[in-house]
Protein backbone atom coordinates (compact mmCIF):
# COMPACT_ATOMS: atom_id res chain seq x y z
CA UNK A 1 0.00 0.00 0.00
CA UNK A 2 1.51 3.24 -0.73
CA UNK A 3 -0.23 6.41 1.39
CA UNK A 4 -0.50 8.75 -1.11
CA UNK A 5 -3.45 6.22 -2.64
CA UNK A 6 -5.05 6.24 1.04
CA UNK A 7 -7.75 8.77 -0.30
CA UNK A 8 -7.49 9.56 -3.79
CA UNK A 9 -10.48 11.45 -3.00
CA UNK A 10 -9.73 13.68 -0.67
CA UNK A 11 -7.08 14.83 -2.90
CA UNK A 12 -9.65 16.01 -4.85
CA UNK A 13 -11.78 17.46 -2.58
CA UNK A 14 -9.65 19.29 -0.51
CA UNK A 15 -8.44 21.98 -3.16
CA UNK A 16 -12.28 23.39 -3.91
CA UNK A 17 -12.90 23.10 -0.05
CA UNK A 18 -11.03 26.80 -0.39
CA UNK A 19 -13.41 28.21 -3.10
CA UNK A 20 -16.88 26.23 -1.47
CA UNK A 21 -18.70 29.11 -3.50
CA UNK A 22 -20.31 26.97 -6.12
CA UNK A 23 -21.74 28.05 -9.69
CA UNK A 24 -24.62 27.88 -11.73
CA UNK A 25 -27.41 29.81 -12.78
CA UNK A 26 -29.96 28.21 -9.93
CA UNK A 27 -27.45 29.64 -7.72
CA UNK A 28 -27.29 33.12 -9.51
CA UNK A 29 -30.69 33.59 -9.07
CA UNK A 30 -31.06 32.75 -5.78
CA UNK A 31 -28.50 35.32 -5.15
CA UNK A 32 -29.75 37.80 -6.86
CA UNK A 33 -33.69 37.49 -5.28
CA UNK A 34 -31.57 37.61 -2.22
CA UNK A 35 -31.07 41.28 -3.05
CA UNK A 36 -33.63 42.17 -4.89
CA UNK A 37 -36.79 40.96 -2.29
CA UNK A 38 -35.29 43.50 0.46
CA UNK A 39 -35.30 46.16 -1.75
CA UNK A 40 -38.88 45.44 -3.11
CA UNK A 41 -39.87 45.25 0.55
CA UNK A 42 -38.57 48.79 1.52
CA UNK A 43 -40.13 50.29 -2.28
CA UNK A 44 -43.61 49.50 -0.77
CA UNK A 45 -43.08 50.31 2.18
CA UNK A 46 -41.72 53.98 1.41
CA UNK A 47 -45.18 54.16 -1.02
CA UNK A 48 -46.81 53.28 2.09
CA UNK A 49 -45.21 55.72 3.78
CA UNK A 50 -45.45 58.57 1.02
CA UNK A 51 -49.47 57.84 0.49
CA UNK A 52 -50.30 57.97 4.61
CA UNK A 53 -48.30 61.06 4.52
CA UNK A 54 -50.06 62.92 1.97
CA UNK A 55 -53.38 61.71 2.90
CA UNK A 56 -54.19 61.66 6.51
CA UNK A 57 -51.19 63.61 7.62
CA UNK A 58 -52.04 66.21 4.85
CA UNK A 59 -50.76 69.55 5.95
CA UNK A 60 -49.09 68.41 8.83
CA UNK A 61 -45.97 67.40 7.72
CA UNK A 62 -43.92 68.09 11.39
CA UNK A 63 -46.26 64.81 12.39
CA UNK A 64 -45.28 62.77 10.22
CA UNK A 65 -42.98 64.26 6.78
CA UNK A 66 -43.34 62.87 3.71
CA UNK A 67 -40.51 60.43 2.15
CA UNK A 68 -39.48 63.77 0.01
CA UNK A 69 -39.34 66.34 2.20
CA UNK A 70 -37.02 64.36 4.33
CA UNK A 71 -34.64 63.40 1.95
CA UNK A 72 -34.86 67.44 1.12
CA UNK A 73 -34.02 68.06 4.90
CA UNK A 74 -31.29 65.97 4.75
CA UNK A 75 -29.72 67.30 1.46
CA UNK A 76 -30.00 70.83 2.93
CA UNK A 77 -28.24 69.66 6.12
CA UNK A 78 -25.90 66.60 5.03
CA UNK A 79 -23.09 68.24 6.91
CA UNK A 80 -24.58 68.97 9.91
CA UNK A 81 -26.20 65.20 9.77
CA UNK A 82 -22.32 63.75 8.57
CA UNK A 83 -20.70 65.67 11.46
CA UNK A 84 -23.00 64.49 14.13
CA UNK A 85 -22.55 60.84 12.63
CA UNK A 86 -18.87 60.99 12.44
CA UNK A 87 -18.82 62.33 16.27
CA UNK A 88 -21.16 59.30 17.29
CA UNK A 89 -19.23 56.76 15.59
CA UNK A 90 -16.10 58.05 17.25
CA UNK A 91 -17.75 57.64 21.13
CA UNK A 92 -19.47 54.35 19.88
CA UNK A 93 -16.24 52.96 18.67
CA UNK A 94 -14.15 54.29 21.62
CA UNK A 95 -16.60 53.00 24.25
CA UNK A 96 -16.91 49.50 21.87
CA UNK A 97 -12.77 49.14 22.36
CA UNK A 98 -12.99 49.99 26.02
CA UNK A 99 -16.01 47.87 26.48
CA UNK A 100 -14.23 44.66 24.39
CA UNK A 101 -11.23 45.38 26.62
CA UNK A 102 -13.12 45.18 29.46
CA UNK A 103 -15.60 42.11 28.33
CA UNK A 104 -12.38 40.23 27.80
CA UNK A 105 -10.37 41.12 30.47
CA UNK A 106 -12.71 40.39 33.02
CA UNK A 107 -13.66 37.20 31.28
CA UNK A 108 -10.00 35.55 31.41
CA UNK A 109 -9.79 36.53 35.29
CA UNK A 110 -13.08 34.82 35.65
CA UNK A 111 -11.46 31.72 33.43
CA UNK A 112 -8.60 31.67 35.66
CA UNK A 113 -9.91 31.16 38.45
CA UNK A 114 -13.58 29.53 39.44
CA UNK A 115 -13.67 31.68 42.36
CA UNK A 116 -13.22 34.70 41.12
CA UNK A 117 -15.77 33.93 38.48
CA UNK A 118 -18.70 33.07 40.85
CA UNK A 119 -17.93 36.01 42.58
CA UNK A 120 -17.68 38.14 39.21
CA UNK A 121 -20.71 36.41 36.91
CA UNK A 122 -23.55 37.76 39.39
CA UNK A 123 -22.19 41.76 39.87
CA UNK A 124 -21.64 42.27 35.92
CA UNK A 125 -25.02 40.27 35.50
CA UNK A 126 -26.39 43.12 37.34
CA UNK A 127 -24.40 46.13 35.45
CA UNK A 128 -25.27 44.90 32.47
CA UNK A 129 -29.61 44.39 33.68
CA UNK A 130 -29.40 48.31 35.49
CA UNK A 131 -31.50 50.40 32.94
CA UNK A 132 -28.94 53.16 31.23
CA UNK A 133 -31.65 55.78 32.18
CA UNK A 134 -31.23 54.78 35.83
CA UNK A 135 -26.98 54.84 35.22
CA UNK A 136 -27.01 57.65 33.11
CA UNK A 137 -27.91 60.61 36.27
CA UNK A 138 -25.08 58.83 38.32
CA UNK A 139 -22.72 58.50 35.48
CA UNK A 140 -23.44 62.31 34.68
CA UNK A 141 -22.36 63.22 38.51
CA UNK A 142 -19.18 61.05 38.46
CA UNK A 143 -17.65 62.17 35.03
CA UNK A 144 -20.03 65.52 34.77
CA UNK A 145 -21.63 66.29 30.91
CA UNK A 146 -19.26 65.08 28.66
CA UNK A 147 -17.45 62.77 26.42
CA UNK A 148 -16.09 60.42 29.43
CA UNK A 149 -20.04 59.73 30.19
CA UNK A 150 -20.91 59.08 27.04
CA UNK A 151 -18.54 56.37 26.40
CA UNK A 152 -19.22 55.05 29.87
CA UNK A 153 -22.42 54.54 29.15
CA UNK A 154 -21.59 52.66 25.63
CA UNK A 155 -18.81 50.71 28.10
CA UNK A 156 -21.85 49.61 29.96
CA UNK A 157 -23.87 48.72 27.41
CA UNK A 158 -20.99 46.88 25.20
CA UNK A 159 -19.11 44.62 28.12
CA UNK A 160 -21.50 42.25 28.91
CA UNK A 161 -21.90 40.22 25.37
CA UNK A 162 -18.42 40.49 25.06
CA UNK A 163 -18.05 38.83 28.20
CA UNK A 164 -20.05 36.27 28.61
CA UNK A 165 -19.52 35.17 24.93
CA UNK A 166 -15.74 35.30 25.39
CA UNK A 167 -16.01 33.49 29.28
CA UNK A 168 -18.39 30.76 27.29
CA UNK A 169 -15.54 30.60 24.93
CA UNK A 170 -12.25 30.34 27.35
CA UNK A 171 -14.39 27.53 29.08
CA UNK A 172 -15.15 25.56 26.66
CA UNK A 173 -11.75 23.25 25.79
CA UNK A 174 -11.67 20.24 23.81
CA UNK A 175 -10.78 17.17 26.66
CA UNK A 176 -8.19 16.32 24.40
CA UNK A 177 -6.51 19.47 23.51
CA UNK A 178 -5.95 20.32 27.40
CA UNK A 179 -4.38 16.84 27.67
CA UNK A 180 -2.22 17.44 24.68
CA UNK A 181 -1.10 20.51 26.37
CA UNK A 182 -0.79 19.19 29.73
CA UNK A 183 1.33 16.04 28.05
CA UNK A 184 4.06 18.90 27.16
CA UNK A 185 3.97 20.29 29.97
CA UNK A 186 2.76 23.34 28.77
CA UNK A 187 2.96 27.06 30.82
CA UNK A 188 -0.36 28.40 32.19
CA UNK A 189 0.31 31.07 30.04
CA UNK A 190 1.24 28.75 26.85
CA UNK A 191 -2.17 27.06 27.86
CA UNK A 192 -3.89 31.10 27.58
CA UNK A 193 -1.90 32.06 24.55
CA UNK A 194 -2.20 28.89 22.15
CA UNK A 195 -4.84 27.07 23.50
CA UNK A 196 -7.72 29.39 25.15
CA UNK A 197 -7.39 32.70 23.18
CA UNK A 198 -7.62 31.20 19.68
CA UNK A 199 -10.29 28.29 21.03
CA UNK A 200 -12.52 31.57 22.04
CA UNK A 201 -12.09 33.78 19.19
CA UNK A 202 -15.15 32.64 17.24
CA UNK A 203 -16.70 33.50 20.34
CA UNK A 204 -15.87 36.71 21.30
CA UNK A 205 -16.53 37.94 17.77
CA UNK A 206 -20.03 36.52 18.19
CA UNK A 207 -19.88 39.02 21.34
CA UNK A 208 -18.64 41.76 19.45
CA UNK A 209 -21.56 41.32 16.90
CA UNK A 210 -23.64 41.58 19.27
CA UNK A 211 -22.19 44.59 20.82
CA UNK A 212 -21.52 46.42 17.78
CA UNK A 213 -25.10 47.36 17.82
CA UNK A 214 -25.82 48.06 21.05
CA UNK A 215 -22.69 50.52 20.89
CA UNK A 216 -24.21 52.64 18.72
CA UNK A 217 -27.47 52.50 20.51
CA UNK A 218 -25.44 53.62 24.02
CA UNK A 219 -23.57 56.73 22.21
CA UNK A 220 -26.95 57.93 21.19
CA UNK A 221 -28.68 57.48 24.37
CA UNK A 222 -25.56 59.04 25.93
CA UNK A 223 -25.91 61.95 23.99
CA UNK A 224 -29.50 62.22 24.36
CA UNK A 225 -29.07 62.20 28.05
CA UNK A 226 -26.34 64.40 28.35
CA UNK A 227 -26.24 66.94 25.86
CA UNK A 228 -24.08 68.68 23.29
CA UNK A 229 -20.42 68.20 24.74
CA UNK A 230 -17.46 70.52 23.29
CA UNK A 231 -20.15 72.36 20.89
CA UNK A 232 -19.97 68.92 18.77
CA UNK A 233 -23.85 67.43 18.39
CA UNK A 234 -23.88 63.97 17.98
CA UNK A 235 -26.82 62.58 16.37
CA UNK A 236 -28.10 61.93 19.95
CA UNK A 237 -27.84 65.52 20.08
CA UNK A 238 -29.68 66.36 17.00
CA UNK A 239 -32.78 63.95 17.70
CA UNK A 240 -33.29 65.60 20.97
CA UNK A 241 -33.38 69.47 19.26
CA UNK A 242 -35.13 68.88 15.92
CA UNK A 243 -37.89 67.24 18.47
CA UNK A 244 -38.02 70.25 20.42
CA UNK A 245 -37.99 72.46 17.33
CA UNK A 246 -40.49 70.51 15.60
CA UNK A 247 -38.13 69.98 12.46
CA UNK A 248 -39.50 66.55 11.88
CA UNK A 249 -38.48 66.14 8.60
CA UNK A 250 -34.41 66.14 10.08
CA UNK A 251 -35.62 64.08 13.31
CA UNK A 252 -35.97 61.79 10.24
CA UNK A 253 -33.03 62.07 8.48
CA UNK A 254 -30.84 61.66 11.55
CA UNK A 255 -32.82 58.43 12.65
CA UNK A 256 -32.07 57.41 9.39
CA UNK A 257 -28.31 58.05 10.04
CA UNK A 258 -28.58 56.78 13.26
CA UNK A 259 -29.87 53.86 11.96
CA UNK A 260 -27.63 53.69 8.64
CA UNK A 261 -24.37 54.00 11.31
CA UNK A 262 -25.32 51.24 13.39
CA UNK A 263 -25.84 48.84 10.83
CA UNK A 264 -22.63 50.19 9.17
CA UNK A 265 -20.59 49.46 12.57
CA UNK A 266 -21.98 45.71 12.65
CA UNK A 267 -21.46 45.06 8.83
CA UNK A 268 -17.48 46.03 9.26
CA UNK A 269 -17.65 44.03 12.46
CA UNK A 270 -18.71 40.83 10.61
CA UNK A 271 -16.48 41.68 7.91
CA UNK A 272 -13.20 41.54 10.49
CA UNK A 273 -14.74 38.77 12.02
CA UNK A 274 -14.85 36.63 8.69
CA UNK A 275 -11.84 37.90 7.80
CA UNK A 276 -9.96 36.51 11.23
CA UNK A 277 -12.24 33.29 11.09
CA UNK A 278 -12.94 32.46 8.04
CA UNK A 279 -9.62 30.07 7.13
CA UNK A 280 -10.02 28.02 9.63
CA UNK A 281 -14.05 26.86 10.03
CA UNK A 282 -16.09 25.27 7.54
CA UNK A 283 -18.65 27.47 7.12
CA UNK B 1 1.70 7.01 43.68
CA UNK B 2 5.43 7.38 42.08
CA UNK B 3 6.47 8.43 38.84
CA UNK B 4 10.53 7.68 38.34
CA UNK B 5 11.82 9.16 35.53
CA UNK B 6 15.52 8.05 34.62
CA UNK B 7 18.00 7.79 31.95
CA UNK B 8 18.67 4.15 30.82
CA UNK B 9 18.39 0.79 29.80
CA UNK B 10 15.52 -0.03 31.70
CA UNK B 11 11.73 -0.93 30.19
CA UNK B 12 10.36 1.99 28.30
CA UNK B 13 7.07 1.61 30.57
CA UNK B 14 6.92 -0.45 33.95
CA UNK B 15 3.08 -0.60 35.63
CA UNK B 16 3.43 -2.35 39.21
CA UNK B 17 0.23 -2.50 40.71
CA UNK B 18 -1.28 0.61 39.81
CA UNK B 19 -4.38 1.13 40.78
CA UNK B 20 -7.32 4.00 40.07
CA UNK B 21 -10.21 4.56 41.83
CA UNK B 22 -12.91 7.65 41.65
CA UNK B 23 -15.05 8.83 44.05
CA UNK B 24 -18.41 7.58 43.90
CA UNK B 25 -21.58 10.00 43.86
CA UNK B 26 -23.05 8.46 46.42
CA UNK B 27 -19.79 8.23 48.73
CA UNK B 28 -17.18 6.42 48.54
CA UNK B 29 -14.66 4.83 45.88
CA UNK B 30 -15.74 3.08 42.57
CA UNK B 31 -13.14 1.12 41.35
CA UNK B 32 -11.85 2.20 37.84
CA UNK B 33 -9.32 0.44 37.30
CA UNK B 34 -6.26 -2.29 38.41
CA UNK B 35 -4.67 -3.49 40.22
CA UNK B 36 -2.60 -3.75 36.94
CA UNK B 37 1.10 -4.43 36.32
CA UNK B 38 2.84 -4.38 33.13
CA UNK B 39 6.26 -3.54 31.23
CA UNK B 40 6.56 -2.68 27.82
CA UNK B 41 10.50 -2.85 26.75
CA UNK B 42 12.12 -0.21 24.46
CA UNK B 43 10.79 -0.17 20.77
CA UNK B 44 8.07 -3.00 21.40
CA UNK B 45 4.68 -2.61 20.14
CA UNK B 46 2.20 -3.86 22.90
CA UNK B 47 -1.72 -3.65 22.14
CA UNK B 48 -4.16 -3.72 24.95
CA UNK B 49 -7.92 -4.86 24.45
CA UNK B 50 -10.93 -5.24 26.57
CA UNK B 51 -14.90 -4.42 27.00
CA UNK B 52 -15.64 -1.37 26.64
CA UNK B 53 -15.50 0.61 30.41
CA UNK B 54 -13.00 -1.66 31.38
CA UNK B 55 -10.55 1.48 32.11
CA UNK B 56 -8.09 0.70 28.79
CA UNK B 57 -8.38 4.80 28.54
CA UNK B 58 -7.91 5.01 32.08
CA UNK B 59 -4.41 2.93 32.08
CA UNK B 60 -3.21 4.89 28.86
CA UNK B 61 -3.71 8.13 30.59
CA UNK B 62 -2.01 7.05 34.08
CA UNK B 63 0.65 5.60 32.16
CA UNK B 64 1.48 9.02 30.39
CA UNK B 65 1.39 10.83 33.57
CA UNK B 66 -2.30 12.44 32.41
CA UNK B 67 -4.01 10.99 35.47
CA UNK B 68 -2.68 10.16 38.76
CA UNK B 69 -2.72 6.63 39.96
CA UNK B 70 -4.45 5.99 43.47
CA UNK B 71 -1.78 3.33 44.08
CA UNK B 72 1.30 1.34 43.05
CA UNK B 73 3.86 2.92 40.71
CA UNK B 74 4.74 4.00 36.83
CA UNK B 75 8.00 4.21 36.35
CA UNK B 76 8.39 5.74 32.50
CA UNK B 77 11.59 6.15 30.44
CA UNK B 78 12.90 9.85 30.99
CA UNK B 79 12.39 10.19 26.73
CA UNK B 80 9.16 11.94 26.11
CA UNK B 81 6.22 10.61 25.62
CA UNK B 82 3.60 11.14 22.97
CA UNK B 83 -0.65 10.99 23.01
CA UNK B 84 -2.34 9.68 20.19
CA UNK B 85 -6.29 10.53 20.75
CA UNK B 86 -9.39 8.45 19.83
CA UNK B 87 -10.27 11.91 17.74
CA UNK B 88 -7.33 13.25 15.93
CA UNK B 89 -7.92 16.68 18.01
CA UNK B 90 -6.07 18.78 15.64
CA UNK B 91 -6.12 22.63 16.30
CA UNK B 92 -8.71 23.91 14.01
CA UNK B 93 -6.98 27.24 13.96
CA UNK B 94 -3.42 25.58 12.71
CA UNK B 95 -2.47 24.58 9.58
CA UNK B 96 -1.46 20.72 9.64
CA UNK B 97 2.30 21.82 9.88
CA UNK B 98 1.76 24.39 12.66
CA UNK B 99 -0.07 21.83 13.86
CA UNK B 100 3.06 20.00 14.41
CA UNK B 101 4.84 22.66 15.59
CA UNK B 102 2.77 22.51 18.93
CA UNK B 103 4.28 20.14 20.59
CA UNK B 104 7.70 21.54 19.69
CA UNK B 105 7.08 25.02 21.06
CA UNK B 106 5.31 24.03 24.17
CA UNK B 107 9.13 21.61 24.95
CA UNK B 108 10.76 24.82 23.62
CA UNK B 109 12.70 23.07 20.91
CA UNK B 110 15.28 25.58 19.26
CA UNK B 111 12.93 27.81 16.93
CA UNK B 112 15.57 26.39 13.72
CA UNK B 113 15.10 23.16 14.25
CA UNK B 114 11.37 23.33 14.64
CA UNK B 115 10.61 23.81 10.62
CA UNK B 116 13.10 21.07 9.32
CA UNK B 117 11.57 18.55 11.87
CA UNK B 118 8.20 19.55 11.27
CA UNK B 119 8.97 18.83 7.34
CA UNK B 120 10.64 15.45 7.97
CA UNK B 121 7.78 14.15 9.87
CA UNK B 122 5.11 15.31 7.26
CA UNK B 123 7.37 13.77 4.52
CA UNK B 124 7.18 10.35 6.34
CA UNK B 125 2.92 10.34 6.92
CA UNK B 126 3.27 11.89 3.40
CA UNK B 127 1.34 14.82 4.46
CA UNK B 128 3.94 17.75 3.05
CA UNK B 129 1.62 18.70 -0.07
CA UNK B 130 -0.54 19.44 2.45
CA UNK B 131 0.83 20.91 5.03
CA UNK B 132 -0.83 24.52 4.57
CA UNK B 133 -4.17 22.82 5.10
CA UNK B 134 -7.18 23.99 7.87
CA UNK B 135 -8.30 20.46 9.47
CA UNK B 136 -11.69 21.18 8.28
CA UNK B 137 -10.29 21.05 4.86
CA UNK B 138 -8.81 17.82 5.46
CA UNK B 139 -10.53 13.96 5.58
CA UNK B 140 -11.09 11.93 8.66
CA UNK B 141 -7.90 9.81 7.68
CA UNK B 142 -5.56 12.92 6.66
CA UNK B 143 -6.51 14.16 9.61
CA UNK B 144 -5.37 11.22 11.76
CA UNK B 145 -2.29 10.95 9.60
CA UNK B 146 -1.76 14.38 10.91
CA UNK B 147 -2.34 13.52 14.56
CA UNK B 148 0.26 11.17 13.65
CA UNK B 149 2.83 13.06 12.68
CA UNK B 150 1.95 15.58 15.36
CA UNK B 151 3.42 12.63 17.77
CA UNK B 152 5.67 11.68 16.15
CA UNK B 153 7.17 15.09 15.85
CA UNK B 154 9.22 15.06 19.69
CA UNK B 155 10.29 11.95 19.11
CA UNK B 156 8.84 10.18 21.51
CA UNK B 157 10.36 6.78 23.27
CA UNK B 158 7.15 6.10 24.17
CA UNK B 159 3.69 6.55 21.94
CA UNK B 160 0.44 6.14 23.39
CA UNK B 161 -2.25 5.57 21.40
CA UNK B 162 -5.96 5.04 22.57
CA UNK B 163 -8.23 3.56 19.49
CA UNK B 164 -7.05 6.18 17.15
CA UNK B 165 -8.55 5.07 14.34
CA UNK B 166 -12.27 3.68 15.69
CA UNK B 167 -13.61 6.24 13.98
CA UNK B 168 -12.43 5.08 10.37
CA UNK B 169 -14.09 3.01 8.11
CA UNK B 170 -13.20 -0.74 7.47
CA UNK B 171 -11.04 -0.10 4.54
CA UNK B 172 -9.25 3.27 5.65
CA UNK B 173 -8.24 1.59 9.11
CA UNK B 174 -6.59 -1.38 7.34
CA UNK B 175 -4.76 1.00 5.30
CA UNK B 176 -3.84 3.08 7.82
CA UNK B 177 -2.87 0.26 10.51
CA UNK B 178 0.14 -0.69 8.04
CA UNK B 179 0.93 2.67 7.80
CA UNK B 180 1.21 2.69 11.45
CA UNK B 181 3.19 -0.56 11.43
CA UNK B 182 5.52 1.07 8.91
CA UNK B 183 6.33 4.11 10.89
CA UNK B 184 6.69 2.51 13.87
CA UNK B 185 9.15 -0.42 12.16
CA UNK B 186 11.22 3.06 10.89
CA UNK B 187 11.22 4.63 14.21
CA UNK B 188 11.10 2.03 16.85
CA UNK B 189 9.16 4.02 19.63
CA UNK B 190 7.69 1.81 22.10
CA UNK B 191 4.09 1.71 21.82
CA UNK B 192 0.76 0.86 24.13
CA UNK B 193 -2.48 0.63 21.50
CA UNK B 194 -5.84 0.30 23.03
CA UNK B 195 -8.46 -0.92 20.67
CA UNK B 196 -11.69 -2.65 20.37
CA UNK B 197 -10.51 -4.31 17.19
CA UNK B 198 -8.96 -7.79 17.22
CA UNK B 199 -7.75 -7.88 14.04
CA UNK B 200 -6.08 -4.11 14.46
CA UNK B 201 -4.78 -5.66 17.84
CA UNK B 202 -3.44 -8.87 16.43
CA UNK B 203 -1.72 -7.38 13.22
CA UNK B 204 -0.37 -4.30 15.00
CA UNK B 205 1.52 -5.75 17.93
CA UNK B 206 4.08 -7.92 19.05
CA UNK B 207 2.51 -8.78 22.19
CA UNK B 208 -1.71 -8.52 22.80
CA UNK B 209 -2.99 -7.92 26.44
CA UNK B 210 -6.37 -8.86 27.27
CA UNK B 211 -7.95 -6.59 29.96
CA UNK B 212 -11.44 -7.87 32.46
CA UNK B 213 -14.06 -5.78 32.78
CA UNK B 214 -14.38 -2.98 35.24
CA UNK B 215 -11.94 -2.78 37.28
CA UNK B 216 -9.51 -3.70 34.49
CA UNK B 217 -7.09 -6.28 35.14
CA UNK B 218 -5.04 -8.01 32.48
CA UNK B 219 -6.26 -11.51 32.79
CA UNK B 220 -3.61 -12.84 29.60
CA UNK B 221 -1.21 -12.26 27.00
CA UNK B 222 -1.06 -13.44 23.30
CA UNK B 223 2.18 -13.47 21.53
CA UNK B 224 1.83 -12.57 17.73
CA UNK B 225 4.99 -13.89 16.36
CA UNK B 226 4.43 -12.94 12.53
CA UNK B 227 8.20 -11.01 11.40
CA UNK B 228 8.01 -7.44 10.18
CA UNK B 229 6.78 -5.65 7.80
CA UNK B 230 3.35 -7.14 7.46
CA UNK B 231 0.83 -6.62 5.31
CA UNK B 232 -3.15 -6.55 5.26
CA UNK B 233 -2.69 -10.03 3.35
CA UNK B 234 -1.58 -11.48 7.03
CA UNK B 235 -5.09 -10.97 7.84
CA UNK B 236 -5.99 -13.68 6.14
CA UNK B 237 -4.03 -16.35 7.13
CA UNK B 238 -5.20 -18.94 9.08
CA UNK B 239 -1.84 -18.13 11.62
CA UNK B 240 -3.57 -15.04 12.24
CA UNK B 241 -7.37 -16.23 12.43
CA UNK B 242 -5.39 -18.58 15.19
CA UNK B 243 -3.76 -15.61 17.10
CA UNK B 244 -6.86 -14.14 16.91
CA UNK B 245 -8.94 -17.21 18.63
CA UNK B 246 -6.56 -16.67 21.38
CA UNK B 247 -7.44 -13.41 21.72
CA UNK B 248 -11.27 -14.07 21.75
CA UNK B 249 -10.77 -16.86 24.16
CA UNK B 250 -9.28 -14.64 26.86
CA UNK B 251 -12.13 -12.54 26.39
CA UNK B 252 -14.86 -13.96 26.42
CA UNK B 253 -14.06 -15.23 29.74
CA UNK B 254 -14.59 -11.13 30.87
CA UNK B 255 -17.23 -10.07 28.59
CA UNK B 256 -20.94 -11.24 28.87
CA UNK B 257 -21.67 -14.50 29.72
CA UNK B 258 -22.10 -16.93 27.29
CA UNK B 259 -25.69 -16.29 25.09
CA UNK B 260 -28.46 -18.98 25.18
CA UNK B 261 -27.76 -22.09 23.36
CA UNK B 262 -30.55 -20.98 20.60
CA UNK B 263 -28.56 -17.44 19.75
CA UNK B 264 -25.14 -18.71 18.88
CA UNK B 265 -25.52 -19.28 15.34
CA UNK B 266 -26.84 -15.80 15.20
CA UNK B 267 -23.54 -14.14 17.01
CA UNK B 268 -21.92 -14.37 13.86
CA UNK B 269 -19.14 -12.31 14.29
CA UNK B 270 -16.23 -11.36 16.73
CA UNK B 271 -15.17 -8.15 15.28
CA UNK B 272 -18.33 -7.64 13.44
CA UNK B 273 -16.74 -8.40 10.48
CA UNK B 274 -16.34 -12.19 9.90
Amino acid sequence: MVATDLEPAARASAAPARHPRRRGHGRFAYRVARVLMPLAVAGVFLLVWDAVALTAFAGKGYLLPDPASVAAAMKENIGLLLRATWDTFIESAEGFVAGGAVGIALAVAMSLSRLVGDALYPVAVVFQTVPVIAVAPILILLLHYGRPAIIAIVVLVTFFPILSNTLGGLRDTNPNHAELFRLYRASHLHVLWKLKFPQALPATFAGFRIAAGLAVVGATVGEFLIGETGGRPGLGVLLVTTQQELKTPLLFGAAGFATALAVLFFLVVNWVARLVLHRWTAA
Amino acid sequence: MTIDERVGTGPALRLESVEVSFPAPTGGEVAALGPVSLEIEPGEFVALVGPSGCGKSTLLRVAAGLLPASAGSVVADAGRSSFVFQEPALLPWRTVERNCLVPLELTRVAKAERRQRVRETLELVQLLPWSRYYPHQLSGGMKMRAALARALVVDAAIMYLDEPFSAIDELNRAALNEYLSRLWLGRRFAALFVTHSISEAAFLAERVLVMSARPGRIVGEVRVPFPFPRDSWLRTTEEFVRIEREVVALLRGVTLPAAPAGAASERGGLDGGY
